[in-house]
C-alpha cells in the first residue's frame, strides 16, 4: 500500500510544487493547531470544490488523493477522504480502495463510505469484491455499502452471504428490491430459521412481495406482528379476497395484536366497502376504527352507513359519527344533526359539525326562515351564524337597524359578537349613541365585538374616537366609556388620561372604566394619575393598588416589556418600600428567557435608586 | 494518530441479534401483554394502559415527559447514551410517581421489549431515522422530533415504514396543534388574503460549528453510539451539546442547522397553510446568490418563502397575499391586515384544517383510534425535505432544482449526493 501511496503522493508533489493550486493552502491548514484555522479550512475547501467542475475540479481531485496516504495526519486525511466522498469520481477508486484495510479502523470506514458515494462502476466492483473478503465483522458494513448504492448488480455476492446466513445480506437485497434479489430472498427463505428467517421477511417486505401465497402465508405466520401487518399490506394489494379472509379470521380474535392495524389497512383499500358493510356489527371499538378512517380519507360515499350510528348506545361512537359527519356529510345528514343540536345546543361537538357540513339546501332554508315572520326566526339566524353561511353577516347587520323586530335585531347583536365586522362596530356603536331602546343589548355586544376582533387601536382610531366625538352629548358617551374596556389599548388609554387629568366631567366614569382594564396600557394611565399633583390621596391609592394588581394578574393582554416598563416606573415612583419588594417580588422566581431578557435591559435605571438597589443588584445577579 | 473509537456497547448488529427474540415472544408468549390485549375488542378504551419508552434525554425532553401525567400512559423505559442523563431521568419518572421505570444506554433493548406500545424519539437529528424505523419494524408507534430525519433518503425509509408497517407517527412541528397557527393557514388556505404571493418566515441564525482541541470522553458517555452513523470525529464538549443557541444544533452531521431547527416549525406550517403537505417546491436559492439578500424557495406557482427577511412586529410567519396579510408567531399571536379576519368563523365552504391541540395527546389518541395524526411521517418528510434543500443549496452555494413529485435533484450530480449519507460501520440503517 506504501507503494500506491508513495506514487500519489509524488504525484501530488509535482503538481505541487510546480502550481500550487486553490486548494493547497487549504489541505495544508487542516491539521492546523489553531482550530479556528482548521475549521476555516474544512470550509474553504469544500467550498471551491464543489465550486469546482471539469478539468479545475479533476485536478482537484487528485491533490485530494495524494493527501490521503498513512504517512498523513488523521485531520488531513479525514477531511481529504470525506471530500472525495462529495466530489471524487474514478480516479479516486484505487487509492480508496487502497485504505480499506487501512490500520486505522476509522480511515477504513470512511474510505469505505467515500466509496460507497462515487458514481462509477469501478467503485461497484471494489465494494463487491470487498464484500466476500472482508472479515466477518466488516461484512455487514459492505453489504450497507451495496444496498445503499442499490445496484441489482451486487446480487451475486450478498446471494453468497445470504446462504452463508447473513442477516445484514438479506436486508441489502431488501433494499435494494430487485426481481433477482427478490428470488434469492425467497429461495433463502424456504429452509430458513430463527432470526435469519425473521429478517429475511422483512427484507421480502421491504423488497416487494409479488406472490399472493407468499403474501397470505406470511400475513398469517410472519415471524413478528409487524411482519404479519406489513404482509397484510401486500395481500391487500395482491389478493383482495384472500386479504378479506385473514381479516375476518383477525376480527374473530379479540387477543390479535394487529386487529386495529389490520382494519385500518383494509378501510384504506379496495376492500373497505366490505368492512363498512359489516359496521353495524362490529363491536363497538371496531366502529371507532371504522369511523377514524372515514373521517381521515373523506369517504363521502358512506354516509349513509354512517348516520344509523348517530343512534349508537355507545356515547363515543355516536360522538364520533357526529363528528365524522361533519367532515362527510352532505344536506342528507342535516336534518338528523339538527335534531341532535335542538336537543344538545351546547354540545360543542354537534355543534361543530354542524357548522361545517356541507348543506346548500339547508342554508337557503334558514335564510328564507329568516327572511319570514314566524317564531322560529331568531333560531334559524343563531344556526346560520353558527356555519357562517355565505350572506350572513350582510343579513345580520341589516337585520339589527332600528326599525326590525326587537327579538330578531337582538338575535342580529347576538350573532355580531360571534362573526361581526368593523361594519358592526360601527353600526353598534351607533346604536349605543343613541336613545335606541335596544342600546343595553347592543352595549354588551360591542364590548365583546370589540374584544373579539382584538384590534383595539384600529378600532378606536377609525370607529370609537369619531363617533363619540360626534355623539351628542356626554351622557351619552357614558354609555361608550362603560365597556371601553373592550377596546382597550394604548390609543383609548390616551383619551381616558386626558379625560382623568383634567377636570371633565367624564372624569369619575373615566376612573371608573379604567379599573375595568386588564391591559397594560391601563399602568400608563395609572402612572400618570399616581405622579399628577392633582390626584387625590384616595386616587393615588386607587392608581397603587391597580398597577400591583395589572403586574401580579397572569391574565393581562399587552407586551411584557410595557409590563415591566410600568413595573420600572412603578418602583421608581414608589416611596414605600413595601410596594418596591412587592413589585420586585413579581420577578424574583423563576421567569421565561423573554422576561429576563426584559429585566435585564429595564431595571438597571434602578440601580441609582438607593431604597431598591440593593435587591435590583440582587435580582440582577440571580437572572446573569 | 489518535486513538480509535471505543467499543461500541451495542450496535444495529447486536438488536438484530435480540430481534429474533422479540418476534418469538409476541408470537409465542402471549404472557407479554401488549395494551391492545387489554382494550375492549382489541382496541385500548379511555382507560386502558399505553406503554412508553423514552429515547434521548436532552433538554428538549423536558417538554415531553409530562405526556406520562395522562391516564392510562406509563413509561417503561428511559434511554440515554450519557449514564448521568438516564440517572436524571430516572429521577424525573420518580417525581412522576414511576419509581421503577427501566433505564438502558441502548435503544435496542427498547425494541425487543413487546411490551412497548409506543416510543418517544427525542434524541439529535441524526440518530431520528435509524431508531424510529427500529421502532416501527417491531410494530410500534413513534413520536420523532422535528425534523424528521437528516437526509432526504431517510424521510422516504420513513413515510415507507409507516405505511408498511401500519405504525402512528408523530413529527414533533408542534406548531400544528395550536390555534393561532391552524387558524393562520385555514385563513391562507380559504382565500381570505387573496392569492399567496410570499411567505416571510423568521428563523433566526446560528454560529458556525466550532471545531477544538479532542478532550477526554466523560465517564459514562458512549461516545461513538452518540456519533451514530455520523462520521467520526474527536470529542469535543461543544459537539454534543444540547443548547438551543447552538451545541449541536449548529453541526451538518446532526441537525440541519436552523433551516432544520426552526425551519421544520415555520416551513411546515408554510406548507400547511399553502396546501402542498404532499409535495413541495421546486427552486432553492442560498443567501446573497444572485444579488438576493435572503435565502429563498420557490414553488412552482411562483410562490417564494424567503427565510430572515424582518418581519414587522417581529412576527414568526408572515403571509403576504393579494388581498392583505397574515401573521402569526408563538404565544398565540394573529395578526391580519384586515382586523375582522382574525376572530370571523369559518363558512361550510372555507378550509377547515386537521384540529389538535396537543400534539403529545394527539398522538396519544391517534395510538389508540389508529387515525392519523397532525403531522404523519409523509407530512414530516416533506418538511424536512425542505429543511435539507435548502440546507444542500447553502452548503454548496448555488441554487438547486428539485422534483416533488419524482422527489429528486434536478440536474446536478453533485448535489444529489447529498440526497443521503453513508453510514458509519455498525450504524446501518435498517431500511
Amino acid at each position: 500500500m506504501k507503494t500506491i501511496f508513495s506514487l500519489f503522493i509524488v504525484g501530488g508533489l509535482v503538481a505541487g510544487s510546480a502550481i500550487a493550486s486553490e486548494i493547497t493552502a487549504h489541505i495544508s491548514n487542516l491539521n492546523s493547531t489553531d482550530y479556528a484555522v482548521r475549521q476555516n479550512a474544512r470550509l474553504d475547501l469544500r467550498q471551491t470544490l464543489v465550486d469546482a467542475s471539469g478539468s479545475k475540479l479533476r485536478g482537484f481531485e487528485k491533490e485530494l488523493i495524494a493527501v490521503i496516504g498513512p504517512d498523513q495526519d488523521f485531520a488531513t486525511r479525514d477531511w481529504s477522504i470525506r471530500m472525495l466522498e462529495l466530489v471524487g469520481n474514478s480516479a479516486a477508486v484505487k487509492p480508496l480502495s487502497a485504505l480499506l484495510d487501512d490500520s486505522d479502523s476509522r480511515i477504513a470506514d470512511l474510505a469505505r463510505r467515500a466509496l460507497s458515494a462515487l458514481p462509477t462502476s469501478a467503485a461497484d466492483s471494489t465494494l463487491e469484491q470487498q464484500t466476500l473478503t472482508a472479515s466477518a465483522a466488516d461484512k455487514s458494513a459492505y453489504a450497507d455499502a451495496l444496498a445503499y448504492r442499490g445496484k441489482p448488480r451486487a446480487r451475486n455476492e450478498l446471494d453468497d452471504l445470504l446462504f452463508a446466513g447473513s442477516s445484514d445480506a438479506a436486508l441489502a437485497l431488501g433494499k435494494i428490491g430487485s426481481r433477482s434479489s427478490r428470488a434469492a430472498l425467497l429461495e433463502a427463505h424456504a429452509t430458513a430459521e430463527g432470526q435469519l428467517k425473521h429478517d429475511i421477511e422483512l427484507a421480502l417486505i421491504d423488497a416487494g412481495i409479488t406472490d399472493r401465497n407468499l403474501a397470505a402465508t406470511l400475513a398469517r405466520t410472519g415471524s413478528s406482528p409487524a411482519i404479519q401487518a406489513g404482509a397484510f399490506d401486500e395481500l391487500l394489494r395482491l389478493d383482495s379476497g384472500a386479504a378479506w379472509d385473514r381479516l375476518e379470521e383477525v376480527l374473530r380474535d379479540p387477543t390479535d395484536v394487529n386487529r386495529r392495524v389490520l382494519l385500518r389497512k383494509a378501510m384504506l383499500s379496495s376492500v373497505a366497502n366490505d368492512v363498512v358493510n359489516l359496521l353495524p356489527d362490529l363491536s363497538s371499538a371496531d366502529q371507532s376504527v371504522v369511523l377514524g378512517s372515514i373521517a381521515d380519507a373523506g369517504m363521502s360515499r358512506y354516509e349513509s352507513a354512517v348516520l344509523p350510528l348517530l343512534q349508537s348506545g355507545s356515547e363515543t361512537v355516536s360522538s364520533q359519527a357526529v363528528e365524522t359527519l361533519g367532515i362527510i356529510g352532505t344536506d342528507t345528514s342535516y336534518q338528523p344533526l339538527l335534531e341532535l343540536y335542538l336537543t344538545n345546543p351546547r354540545d360543542r361537538t354537534i355543534s361543530a359539525a354542524l357548522a361545517r357540513l356541507r348543506a346548500p339546501s339547508a342554508d337557503e332554508k334558514l335564510m328564507a326562515t329568516v327572511s319570514g315572520s314566524g317564531a322560529d326566526r331568531a333560531a334559524a339566524l343563531q344556526l346560520l351564524v353558527l356555519r357562517n353561511s355565505a350572506g350572513v353577516l350582510e343579513t345580520i347587520n341589516r337585520l339589527a337597524l332600528p326599525g326590525n323586530d326587537p327579538a330578531i335585531r337582538e338575535a342580529a347583536f347576538r350573532g355580531m359578537e360571534i362573526i361581526g365586522d368593523t361594519a358592526s362596530v360601527a353600526l353598534l356603536l351607533d346604536i349605543v349613541l343613541s336613545d335606541d331602546p335596544e342600546k343595553r343589548q347592543a352595549q354588551g355586544s360591542l364590548k365583546k365585538l370589540s374584544a373579539s376582533l382584538a384590534v383595539p387601536d384600529y378600532l378606536w382610531n377609525d370607529h370609537y374616537a369619531p363617533a363619540l366625538s360626534a355623539a351628542a352629548s356626554d351622557e351619552l358617551r357614558k354609555d361608550v366609556l362603560a365597556i371601553l374596556d373592550g377596546t382597550s389599548g394604548p390609543a383609548a388609554a390616551a383619551y381616558l388620561e386626558k379625560l382623568i387629568l383634567s377636570d371633565h366631567a367624564l372624569r369619575p366614569d373615566a376612573l371608573k372604566s379604567l379599573q375595568r382594564w386588564t391591559d397594560v396600557s391601563a399602568g400608563d394611565v395609572w402612572l400618570a394619575v399616581w405622579a399628577a399633583p392633582g390626584s387625590s390621596k384616595q386616587e393615588k391609592e386607587m392608581a397603587r393598588a391597580s398597577i400591583i394588581r395589572l403586574l401580579k394578574s397572569n391574565r393581562v393582554t399587552g407586551g411584557e416589556n410595557h409590563r415591566i416598563e410600568v413595573a420600572t416606573q412603578a418602583i421608581l415612583l414608589s416611596a414605600n418600600k413595601g410596594d418596591q419588594q412587592t413589585i420586585l417580588d413579581i420577578y424574583g422566581g423563576r421567569v421565561s428567557r423573554g422576561i429576563r431578557g426584559q429585566i435585564l435591559r429595564q431595571f438597571p435605571d434602578l440601580v441609582g435608586n438607593p431604597s431598591v438597589k440593593a435587591d435590583v443588584a440582587g435580582l440582577l445577579k440571580t437572572l446573569e | 494518530m489518535k486513538s480509535s473509537p471505543s467499543p461500541r456497547a451495542s450496535t444495529r448488529r447486536t438488536f438484530l441479534k435480540k430481534s429474533a427474540a422479540l418476534g418469538a415472544a409476541l408470537i409465542s408468549a402471549p404472557q407479554i401483554v401488549r395494551s391492545e390485549v387489554l382494550g375492549r375488542h382489541g382496541v385500548p378504551g379511555a382507560n386502558s394502559r399505553i406503554n412508553l419508552a423514552f429515547v434521548g434525554f436532552g433538554n428538549q425532553m423536558n417538554g415531553h415527559t409530562d405526556i406520562v401525567e395522562t391516564e392510562g400512559v406509563e413509561p417503561l423505559y428511559v434511554c440515554d447514551v450519557k449514564s448521568n442523563e438516564l440517572t436524571k431521568a430516572q429521577g424525573i419518572m420518580a417525581r412522576h410517581g414511576y419509581a421503577n421505570v427501566k433505564a438502558t444506554p441502548d435503544f435496542e433493548d427498547i425494541m425487543t421489549d413487546p411490551a412497548v406500545d409506543g416510543v418517544m424519539v427525542i434524541t439529535p437529528d441524526h440518530w431520528h431515522a435509524a431508531i424510529a424505523i427500529a421502532a416501527m419494524r417491531t410494530g410500534k408507534d413513534v413520536y420523532v422530533e422535528k425534523p424528521m430525519t437528516l437526509t432526504i433518503a431517510e424521510g422516504k425509509a420513513m413515510v415507507e415504514a409507516q405505511r408498511r408497517y401500519g405504525s402512528i407517527v408523530q413529527v414533533g412541528s408542534q406548531q400544528r396543534s395550536n390555534h393561532a397557527f391552524r387558524r393562520a393557514a385555514e385563513m391562507v388556505r380559504s382565500g381570505w388574503i387573496g392569492e399567496i404571493k410570499e411567505v416571510h418566515t423568521r428563523l433566526g441564525v446560528f454560529p458556525p460549528p466550532t471545531l477544538g482541541a479532542e478532550e477526554p470522553i466523560p465517564a459514562g458517555f458512549n461516545y461513538d453510539k452518540w456519533l451514530g452513523p455520523a462520521p467520526y470525529e474527536p470529542y469535543t464538549p461543544n459537539r454534543v451539546l444540547g443548547d438551543y443557541g447552538g451545541g449541536w444544533r449548529s453541526y451538518w452531521e446532526y441537525g440541519s442547522r436552523k433551516n432544520g431547527d426552526w425551519g421544520a416549525h415555520h416551513y411546515d406550517i408554510t406548507q400547511w397553510a399553502l396546501g402542498r403537505d404532499h409535495t413541495g417546491p421546486t427552486l432553492f436559492v442560498p443567501p446573497g446568490y444572485d444579488g438576493e439578500e435572503y435565502q429563498y424557495y420557490q414553488y412552482s406557482d411562483g410562490i417564494k418563502v424567503v427565510r430572515n427577511r424582518p418581519i414587522e412586529n417581529g412576527h414568526m410567519i408572515h403571509f403576504i397575499g393579494t388581498d392583505g396579510t397574515v401573521s402569526v408567531s408563538r404565544g398565540d399571536q394573529l395578526e391580519t391586515s384586515r382586523p375582522e379576519l382574525a376572530k370571523r368563523p369559518l363558512s361550510p365552504d372555507d378550509v377547515r384544517l386537521y384540529e389538535s391541540n396537543n400534539h403529545q395527546q394527539n398522538w396519544l389518541e391517534c395510538m389508540r383510534s389508529r387515525e392519523r395524526p397532525i403531522c404523519d411521517a409523509e407530512i414530516g418528510h416533506r418538511t424536512a425535505t425542505i429543511c435539507q434543500l435548502a440546507g444542500i443549496s447553502e452548503r454548496l452555494n448555488r441554487p438547486i432544482t428539485w422534483d416533488p413529485r419524482a422527489e429528486s435533484i434536478v440536474g446536478d450530480a453533485g448535489a444529489s449526493r447529498w440526497e443521503d449519507r453513508p453510514r458509519r460501520a455498525g450504524y446501518e440503517l435498517p431500511a
